[in-house]
């Protein structure tokens, strides 16, 4: 049993010695020996050191036989490989032996990425967790299932209110979906959010208020067409390197596409670059301006496109900023930037007038097909909205939308950070398909899609993100009223900022309860009261949808270890011990389950019981109900059966006259988007202003909240590196990736070392006013930073970068600012 | 010159076209009538008789002043001969090879052939996996790797000696997208061993293709996808149980076929799993 409960303490488990980065030989010897005695199975640890000696099974034979191969996107990033899956079925239950990348699928077209090629390995690491485990007495010990769901039935019915659930973008469409309908049309209270509230919030608030939806309008094709890719504050090679390759590998073609590198360090995209411009944090609000600044003096900008499909907006009280702002007429709005000359930008931004003239020259050319790339440096942002809404603004000032190679195109961290987070809404303020707690209107299209009595549904928004762990951290006699959080699919205890402030501080309140959903011990393993075993990726089914509107199916291919299961699974079996001990908002208007699941033949299945989960196909159920609530921002799916046959389709899917289902390319844009308008070209449909016209944004360049300053003199920005996703947590078990990045580390300029004296491997205090972490030093590492600044990966949660960084967040999406904040360096 | 508008031609120039297209005109006349009559009267091609069924092959080949057809297993000691015609000098062909030219002329031994799986199999998760770069990476420009790895390239000798593989895409310019170093300039083995902690047991590397019967030349066993330059593994340069027995012979797609169903080029209406309908250009126009 007690090697049980070490699996869920990360701090007894391979993955986390206490101070893996000072390695100390002799006592990972010793620590490896006493794992290999505590594992339960037969099967010997085997060295990594010794990577030649034989596996304890050999692999199947050669050649396609003894392997088959299904389809599934990667459960990686947003990008949305699809790869194929070789499985071995000789094997009891199944096991995934190889990868390849799939050669008809349109996003990747046969390559892969290195966590591509090695997201099988994913499933395999030896501490998956197996069975479910309770704290009692402060230890985690097994428990089955039944007391499990009835824990967590005991925890909300103690008073419903306090209920949340805290998602990811990992969840895939149904397990999102249910979830969501369990929070909102279960339990009343809201409480529900997903991590991609720290990722990409600020991409969806930038959408709504430039388009009145959100979403990119373009895809991925824009990259084959584009004559000038900028990179904002992105770094593709390492991020996205499918979408990435697809840009430079042109020029092998003899093609010609201009990179351009925005950013505040040099980075694997800057060495493909033909301008890199450093920028100083916060520097990307005054290169926008300064572009717009320009095309306007210089009356470069696109005249008729902003007089057919352009209105102006602003806030005028930068106090009290809101999503749909004001409107401003267009001489205010060019009086607004008068002030941003090239020279005003380059004492704003550190990048140099001339740099910023060539940017505004390409924009200023309308032959040019130009190309937006951003993901986390625009979206991690305290002005993360306002800075969005500039990028999408200068595309469309100077016409540069809706053509194939014209877009601005935010992309995304998680695999369904789209698909679900943001089509299936499991936000705080939001219900499926693009609507909101606040609209009565839209209250009651979902009471009646769901068939629950009018009025179930809180008017009220949840706590978003940063809220939700505050309250749960807050002792209950100071307010905090949040008294269990049910994570699934994300680990919190390592991605949220300032964890001193927002998840450390559970460890001492006895009456908080933390349930983890997850495959592996992680860092809020630690914390957990109550850990469930998942299932992951392809021993499920799943939908996820990608950054360019992509919707993607994939089934189950192997059983999940032990007694683990669908995330899924759970949140309905959740739901049915609620029905079953009583609780109302488990029941439709009729009487009914809120899961009512049936079979081919109309009878309902006894989905909650786990041996009856996969008598019927529970995603394609669920799918089909949430179907119905996709047309309304014109976001159409398929059918589910039209996945099974593609992979994926791009919404809107819309069925042709002949009955096929036709996806989109290029929404808004009359050539491919049916819903535009006929002979208006492009029209913004779902516009704020109801006349088809987009909201063109002014915002000032305001200081970032967080200067360095005599105390704390020092820079620091966080990221990730290409060999690791989410937290490390699958990555960091998959030896050829942790092989190449076997910790994290901090990147320091080679003058800023001499400085304090330290040489690579050297380890330092990274400290802030919240906290410290220390991290060995890599001069002129992976990147290169400048002189003044560092930058650490937050993928290791040995090194805990996020009790370092700052909690402030983007008034309007609510997302926090990982890339900016003070800190000081010391040695170790 | 410089102000004449342009479209006009100078006389000297239009003189000089016209006598061109009129001597070409007459070659063309000439060609036509040699060819027409070239072969007229050439008993061997046309007049053919299938009377060889019952006679053996030597017979009927002489008979008919041909070379007669050899078996697969025949040509092992038959390729390398010499005629009036035709001397092998495989230095001309790839005279940058010149160290190991005459490469082995047998097939490779069983022992030596899982030797070199063995070997490869450790760069690998599993078969089809792109390798691991077991070196130091100093990314500076997307060229950097192509500096050693674009021809190929042997460093060092005797234990010292590593191979540089040529590589066979390399119009993928993002090389560590799909290689990932094993061997960080910062962090080396100390790092590592905790990764072991992985179950994953990948798929076994094949140590021979397929064969239609037992002097067949080989299928590949492995999908060409990407992996088009087969002297990257299978030439001189390669492990000694990779390493073709005819490295002369360049064109090796002629008699090793590459499987459809590793190359993924399944026909849509020929049993192809995921048929290709929606979601496939071209795009019809939206109707609205």
């Amino acid at each position: 049993m007690s090697q049980a409960n070490d699996r869920a303490h990360p701090q007894n488990d391979a993955l986390s010695p206490a101070d893996a980065v000072s390695a100390d030989p002799v006592s990972r010897r010793a620590f490896i020996k006493l794992s290999a005695m505590a594992a339960a199975t037969a099967a010997a640890a085997t060295h990594l050191s010794d990577a030649t000696a034989a596996p304890a099974r050999k692999g199947p034979a050669a050649g396609a036989t003894g392997v088959t191969w299904n389809k599934a996107p990667c459960r990686f990033c947003g990008t949305g490989c699809h790869v194929e899956v070789g499985v071995d079925k000789s094997v009891p239950g199944g096991k995934v032996v190889a990868v390849r990348g799939a050669q008809k699928a349109a996003v990747n077209k046969g390559l892969l990425c290195v966590k591509g090629y090695h997201v099988g390995g994913a499933l395999y690491g030896r501490d998956r967790l197996t069975t479910p485990m309770l704290r009692v007495d402060g230890v985690l010990k097994p428990v089955t299932w039944d007391k499990a769901i009835d824990v967590m039935a005991d925890r909300v019915l103690k008073d419903p209110k306090g209920f949340a659930i805290y998602g990811s973008g990992q969840w895939t469409i149904p397990e999102g979906y249910a979830a969501q309908k369990l929070i909102k049309g279960g339990l009343s209270n809201n409480h529900i959010d997903p991590n991609a509230r720290l990722c990409m919030a600020s991409a969806v608030t930038g959408f709504l208020g430039v388009y009145g939806v959100d979403e990119p309008a373009g895809c991925y094709e824009d990259l084959d067409a584009a004559d000038v890719v900028i990179l904002w504050g992105n770094n593709p090679a390492e991020m996205h390197p499918i979408l990435f390759s697809r840009i430079v590998d042109r020029r092998s073609r003899g093609q010609k596409v201009e990179l351009i590198d925005l950013t505040t360090r040099r980075t694997r995209s800057s060495d493909h670059a033909d301008h890199v411009m450093i920028f100083k944090p916060q520097g990307d609000m005054a290169i926008a301006n300064g572009v717009a600044h320009l095309l306007l003096k210089d009356g470069t900008y696109d005249k008729a496109f902003v007089q057919k499909h352009l209105n102006f907006r602003h806030n005028p009280d930068p106090d009290k900023p809101s999503l749909f702002g004001k409107p401003m007429t267009f001489e205010a709005y060019k009086k607004a930037l008068e002030p941003y000359t090239p020279e005003h930008v380059e004492a704003l931004s550190g990048v140099p007038a001339a740099q910023i003239r060539l940017l505004a020259s390409r924009f200023a050319n309308p032959k040019l097909k130009i190309t937006s790339l951003w993901c986390m440096g625009m979206n991690q942002h305290t002005r993360g909205t306002a800075v969005n809404t500039m990028v999408h603004g200068i595309h469309l000032l100077s016409g540069h939308f809706g053509k194939p190679g014209d877009a601005p195109t935010s992309l995304t961290g998680q695999p369904s950070a789209c698909g679900t987070a943001r089509e299936v809404g499991t936000l705080a303020h939001a219900l499926p398909g693009g609507r909101i707690v606040k609209v009565p209107a839209h209250r009651a299209q979902t009471e009646k899609l769901w068939n629950l009595p009018a009025g179930r549904i809180n008017p009220k928004p949840g706590y978003h993100t940063v809220k939700m762990w505050e309250q749960f951290t807050k002792p209950t006699d100071k307010g905090g009223d949040i008294h269990t959080i049910f994570v699934q699919v994300t680990n919190p205890g390592q991605s949220l900022p300032n964890l001193n402030h927002l998840f450390n501080d559970k460890k001492d309140l006895k009456d908080k309860f933390l349930i983890v959903s997850d495959v592996y011990p992680t860092a809020t393993t630690v914390l957990a009261d109550l850990v469930l075993p998942a299932a992951m990726w392809v021993e499920k089914n799943g939908v996820f949808g990608n950054s360019e509107r992509r919707t993607q199916q994939w089934f189950k291919m192997v059983e999940p270890p032990g007694q683990a299961r669908d995330d899924c699974w759970q949140t309905i079996a959740l739901a049915r011990r609620l029905y079953e001990r009583g609780h109302a908002g488990m029941r439709d208007k009729d009487g009914k389950f809120l899961f009512d699941i049936k079979d081919a033949a109309g009878k309902s299945v006894p989905v909650w019981d786990w041996a009856h989960y996969y008598d019927v196909n529970v995603d394609k159920a669920l799918f089909e109900e949430y179907r119905g609530f996709t047309t309304l921002k014109h976001k159409d799916l398929a059918p589910y059966d039209e996945y099974v046959k593609a992979h994926g389709l791009r919404w809107p899917v819309v069925q042709t006259k002949s009955g096929t289902w036709r996806e989109t390319r290029f929404r808004f844009s009359e050539f491919d988007d049916v819903y535009v308008k006929k002979g208006a070209e492009i029209d913004f449909y779902h516009s704020k202003t109801k006349d088809g016209k987009a909201q063109l944004w002014f915002h000032p360049y305001t200081p970032p909240p967080e200067l360095p300053d005599k105390d704390y003199p020092m820079w620091l920005c966080t990221g990730r590196v290409l060999e690791h996703w989410h937290t490390g947590t699958m990555t960091m078990r998959i030896p050829q990736l942790r092989r190449a990045m076997p910790h994290s580390y901090v990147e320091v300029h080679p003058k800023d070392a001499r400085k304090l004296g330290v040489h690579n491997g050297d380890k330092v205090v990274v400290e802030s006013r919240r906290g410290a972490v220390t991290l060995p030093v890599w001069i002129e590492g992976r990147g290169a930073v400048v002189e003044g600044s560092v930058f650490v990966p937050f993928f290791d949660e040995r090194g805990l970068i996020n009790n370092v960084t700052l909690h402030l967040f983007c008034p309007i999406s609510k997302e926090p600012d990982y890339k900016k904040c003070a800190v000081r360096l010391r040695r170790a | 010159m410089n102000e004449r508008a342009e479209g006009t031609r100078d006389p000297g120039e239009q003189r000089r076209l016209e006598l061109a297209l009129a001597a070409l005109a007459g070659l063309a006349v000439a060609g036509f009538v040699v060819g027409v009559n070239a072969g007229a009267g050439d008993a061997r091609v046309t007049g053919a008789v299938p009377e060889h069924a019952a006679m053996p092959a030597e017979v009927v080949a002489k008979a008919h002043g041909v070379t007669p057809a050899q078996p697969y297993k025949a040509l092992a000691g038959m390729r390398r001969g010499v005629n009036a015609a035709w001397k092998s000098d495989v230095k001309l062909l790839a005279p940058e090879l010149s160290d190991r030219t005459q490469g082995p002329k047998t097939p490779a031994s069983a022992a030596a052939v899982k030797q070199a799986v063995a070997e490869r199999a450790e760069r690998r998760a599993y078969d089809g996996a792109p390798p691991v770069v077991p070196h130091p990476v100093q990314q500076r420009g997307g060229l950097a790797c192509l500096s050693c790895h674009a021809k190929g390239a042997v460093l060092g000798e005797g234990i010292e000696r590593r191979v540089a593989s040529a590589i066979s895409h390399p119009e993928l310019t993002n090389c560590t997208q799909c290689h990932v170093e094993q061997a960080n300039a910062q962090w080396g083995p100390q790092h590592w061993p905790e990764a072991s902690a992985s179950t994953f047991v990948g798929k076994a590397s094949p140590t021979e293709g397929p064969r239609a019967y037992p002097d067949a030349p080989p299928q590949m066993p492995h999908s060409a996808h990407m992996r088009e330059r087969c002297s990257s593994c299978h030439g001189p340069t390669g492990p000694e149980g990779l390493r073709t027995s005819h490295f002369e012979r360049q064109s090796c797609q002629q008699c090793h076929t590459a499987s459809a169903d590793d190359d993924q080029r399944a026909v849509p209406g020929f049993g192809a799993r995921f048929p290709v309908g929606a979601g496939t250009p071209p795009w019809p126009a939206p109707q609205r």
